[in-house]
């Protein structure tokens, strides 16, 4: 689905110049869970804003269902992202003025999508994620959790081909962040969605299918999950905890 | 690095939010001082009549004018807060003393305003010469009155400035005031939102409210006058309120409610947009609302302008005589032959010069000065009511080329063509005349009216009546009565020549030349004063320059020379011209600013929003479509409901002065339409500029 070939990012601040992605390079298979960690500063957020094309690249190829999306036109972009991809932000990002139910449809808003049926497909996705209840709802009067179910509902409005989360529960205590997590998941086993997910979060990242580990611009490990998600969590742990002890070293 | 070059370094980067700051300020003093300076310029303060109305319009206008600049320069300032309060809050969460930052705040806040104050005094200074130079040329040979700067104009100016200035500190430190560092911080984010559910009924009590408010204020008082003679007083111009109150809600409605209904699809289509106005909260739809009154204020101050002029013209028209003048016999006025030598002088050709005797008596009438307590007015008869003046059906004839016969024993009326009974005078009100040298008093019928403009003393009526009786009746009435002196009436014509001058040098002759009998205002009748001796209101109250003809007087004897009124309303035309564009003009600079401004702060707090909906898949043209929907909200309720309510006031009101549209009024209608057409066309423009800018703010 999403395949990321020899990707090179620098930034620039006046004349020095920070390589932050030094050749990354991997893929994420349709239906796939895939989680990106890593000690801060490492590049995450910066590889995910290269995939939606937020920043331009340096060097590489990122290829969307085997098109190279970077090389599209500012409006080609706009629709990608509308249609091809969800977003679900660490602060919501949600418009203060609607509802939980007319958040959920602004992908569609945005392409002035038929209305029978989005509001069928909004109904559906508050359903799956058990916030149906407060659909009239404004964000100031739900909590934090919720906002980001209702961010999730909302990036998978278009039915994309890749959801792509930046600390989905970066802003939100454990009992909401499992529930967060929970609406991945079901995304992910009922829609058969394919997410990617930066996170900070072991926990979260335990529940999917596949975690990259980066460490100085590059991806340094890949772990797959086999078993159950405690092993996995387990696996992960040790994996970060030796990766900062030699950061130490 | 100390604070002071921290908050320095800061200023460097947000020169454009300091730029419009700076720009608000002075502007606004500008518009003021230019006008008030030019206000109170003998120029202006010798040709508006003192104690009329169009004094007082003008003053009203202009303190709504000026109620529109404070405005809009607190809104400057908020808007300039909000730019601030990012890094006033950071200083602030990071330990340094709140007194410290305000300290700072409030010196650079005033030092810019008084900065631009001063700029702002000036600049008016400069403007109001250049317009009060333009002016004097404009009524150049009219007038010895030139533009100056008067204490009174610079002292009002830079009281207005103070209070600006006054008004900002008091917004800076209530700013500071607030405790909560999170609430700086996020005060660039901030939003009030409508909170309220507006559903239809909302709206139909806004709309009934808005109506019925007008219809109270407006068109009751009026009616119940004519229908019952009850006068209401001003209480019920609060009604306005009302109305306004239900623009409010109208208002309100139109930002906050929007239902799916029956056209789901395009409920959903505007969605977004529908989302980002409700959360501009209440502080909009109050912006709005002043910008809906400051344009009406201003479409009303430019209507004025046609309104007068129409009134001008069509009223000289009516004067069947180009030289009307009478005086008491003992007066020294130029006899005809001294006019002709005078016109002679001027190269005038005197013209069909007529003159008849006027005789002057006490006869009865209605008193209809006071209300009782319920506001009713009260009609009391009264047998000895006024000094009336009374022509011969012969002299009558020979003055207007009309015949007139009124039976022995009635009268006609002479009156202005058109003209109508009252509230307070009727045509029949007099029955008897008192021929005080016979102690005996003389029954006398109304007859007609007669029509002769330039025979009509004042409102023609009460005290300012004149009638024609039959010479029969005449003669009786000369030989019954000696208690006030007789008069005469002069009217003429003239041709080629110089007929201003010769009007001017008259004018200055006949007041030079008039009896202490003729010293009275309008307002006087000599058979009162008499009555009620010292008690008497009108007595010693005359007011008239006989060197300055255009000055408007209080004068009952003025003698009215066509070419004299002619220049005198052109020039009070200019005068007017001048005042009501420049209200206009500040009204909608005012309005302009306004928009712009919250246009801008639309811009900026929804930055945040435009980047999530791009993050989303909005392009460009979407985002841009969106900003556009959001600035139009600001523009086109109030144009809409400014132009087109003032419009149809303008056109009631003309309808309602005298019940029908002559065709110059219907003229008049025409230019309102152009007006409208004009400000609309401002609006649109201002609206496309702040939609630039708010683009290119938010980078679209
Ligand atoms: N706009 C930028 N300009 C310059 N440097 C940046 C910019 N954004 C991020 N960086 C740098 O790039 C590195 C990676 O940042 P980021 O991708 O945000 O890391 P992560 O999300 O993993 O914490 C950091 O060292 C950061 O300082
Ligand atoms: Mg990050």
């Amino acid at each position: 689905m999403l395949k990321v070939n020899h990707l090179f990012k620098s930034y620039k601040t006046g004349n020095t110049v920070y390589e932050v992605l030094k050749d990354v390079s991997f893929e994420v298979k349709e239906g796939e869970f895939v989680a990106v960690m890593g000690p801060s500063g490492s590049g995450k957020t910066t590889l995910l804003n290269c995939i939606s094309c937020f920043i331009p690249k340096d060097e590489g190829e990122i290829l969307l269902k085997d098109r190279d999306i970077s090389r599209l036109s500012e409006k080609q972009l706009a629709r990608v992202r509308n249609e091809r991809l969800g977003f679900v932000f660490q602060d919501f990002m949600l418009l203060d003025g609607l509802t939980v139910f007319e958040n959920v449809c602004i992908p569609k808003v945005i392409k002035e999508a038929p209305y029978e049926e989005m509001e069928k497909k909004a109904q559906s996705l508050l359903a799956l994620f058990g916030i149906d209840a407060i659909s009239d709802k404004y964000p100031a009067e739900i909590s934090g959790g919720q906002k980001q179910r209702t961010a999730v509902a909302r990036a998978l409005m278009n039915d994309p081909f890749l959801i792509l989360a930046d600390e989905p529960t970066g802003n939100l205590d454990s009992k909401s962040s499992e529930a967060v997590i929970g609406a991945f998941v079901s995304a992910s086993k009922t829609l058969k969605a394919t997410t990617f997910m930066v996170t900070h979060d072991t926990f979260s990242a335990s529940y999917c299918d596949r975690v990259l580990v980066m460490k100085d611009g590059k991806v340094f490990q890949e772990l797959r999950r086999t078993g159950e998600r405690r092993e996995f969590l387990g696996q992960l742990l040790e994996v970060l905890a030796a990766m900062n002890g030699g950061e130490e070293k | 690095m100390s604070l002071k070059q921290v908050w320095k370094r800061s200023k460097d980067k947000n020169k454009s939010a300091y730029r419009q700051f700076c720009f608000c300020i002075s502007f606004a003093v500008l518009l003021i001082t230019s006008y008030i300076m030019m206000l109170e310029s003998p120029l202006i303060q010798q040709t508006l009549p003192e104690g009329g109305d169009s004094r007082k319009q003008v003053y009203m206008i202009f303190v709504l004018a000026a109620a529109g600049c404070v405005i809009f320069t607190v809104y400057a300032a908020s808007l300039f807060l909000r730019y601030k309060s990012r890094e006033i809050g950071v200083f602030l969460a990071l330990g340094t003393e709140k007194g410290k930052v305000k300290a700072l705040l409030l010196r650079e806040i005033s030092g810019y305003t008084a900065a631009m104050i001063g700029a702002g005094l000036v600049a008016g200074c400069l403007v109001s010469l250049c317009l009060g130079i333009l002016f004097e040329h404009l009524v150049k040979g009219l007038s010895e009155y030139s533009f100056a700067f008067t204490g009174i104009g610079f002292g009002a100016s830079l009281l207005y400035g103070l209070f600006i200035l006054a008004m900002l500190l008091i917004l800076s430190a209530h700013f500071m005031k607030r405790s909560n560092i999170m609430d700086i911080l996020n005060e660039q984010r901030k939003q009030e939102p409508l909170k309220k559910m507006v559903s239809p009924p909302y709206l139909i009590g806004g709309i009934l409210l808005f109506a019925g408010g007008l219809l109270l204020a407006f068109v009751m008082p009026a009616a119940v006058a004519k229908m019952t003679g009850h006068y209401m007083g001003a209480w019920t111009n609060l009604f306005y309120l009302t109305a306004l109150a239900g623009l409010y809600r109208i208002m309100v409605y139109s930002i906050s409610c929007h239902r799916k209904g029956r056209r789901p699809q395009k409920y959903y289509n505007n969605l977004i947009s529908y989302g980002m106005l409700k959360f501009q909260g209440s502080s909009f739809v109050r912006n709005m609302l002043v910008v809906t009154l400051l344009l009406a204020g201003g479409i009303f101050a430019a209507f004025y302008v046609p309104i007068n002029g129409q009134e001008n013209s069509s009223s000289l028209a009516r004067y069947e005589s180009m030289y009307s003048m009478f005086y008491t016999g003992d007066a020294a006025v130029p006899s005809q032959k001294e006019i002709a030598n005078l016109a002679q002088t001027y190269g005038v050709e005197l013209q069909q010069y007529r003159k008849a005797q006027v005789l002057q008596v006490v006869g009865s009438g209605v008193n209809r000065d006071d209300v009782d307590e319920k506001g009713n007015l009260k009609e009391v008869y009264e047998k000895q009511h006024a000094l009336y003046e009374i022509f011969s059906a012969g002299d009558y004839e020979k003055l207007t080329g009309q015949k007139a016969e009124p039976q022995p024993g009635t009268y006609y009326l002479i009156q202005s063509p058109g003209a109508q009974e009252d509230l307070f005078f009727r045509f029949d009100d007099i029955d008897s005349l008192y021929l005080d040298k016979w102690e005996k008093f003389m029954p006398l019928a109304y007859g007609k009216t007669v029509t002769y403009q330039s025979l009509v003393q004042g409102w023609g009526f009460d005290h300012q009546a004149r009638l024609v009786v039959s010479d029969a009746d005449f003669q009786k009435i000369k030989e019954g009565t000696e208690a006030f002196p007789r008069e005469t009436q002069v009217l003429f014509n003239s041709k080629g020549g110089d007929s201003l001058a010769f009007a001017e040098e008259l004018y200055l002759r006949f007041g030079q030349g008039c009896s202490a009998d003729m010293k009275v205002c309008n307002g006087y009748d000599a058979w009162q004063h008499k009555l009620q001796g010292n008690e008497y209101d009108y007595a010693g109250k005359v007011r008239y320059d006989p060197a300055n003809s255009v000055k408007e007087a209080d004068w009952q004897y003025e003698p009215l020379f066509l070419p004299l009124k002619e220049a005198g309303g052109m020039k009070r035309y200019a005068v007017y011209l001048l005042l009501f564009v420049y209200v206009s003009i500040i009204c909608l600079a005012a309005a302009g600013v306004i928009s712009y401004s919250r246009s801008q702060s639309i811009a900026l707090g929804s930055s945040q929003v435009f980047s999530d909906l791009e993050k989303l898949g909005a392009d460009a043209a979407y985002q841009r479509k969106l900003l556009a929907k959001q600035l139009k909200k600001v523009f086109l309720l109030p144009t809409l409901l400014g132009g087109f309510g003032m419009t149809a006031f303008g056109c009631l009101m003309l309808k309602t002065n005298d019940g029908v549209l002559s065709a110059g009024e219907i003229k008049t209608i025409g230019i309102f339409f152009v007006i409208l057409l004009a400000v609309m066309a401002y609006q649109y423009g201002i609206y496309r500029f702040s939609r630039k800018k708010a683009q290119s703010l938010l980078g679209l």
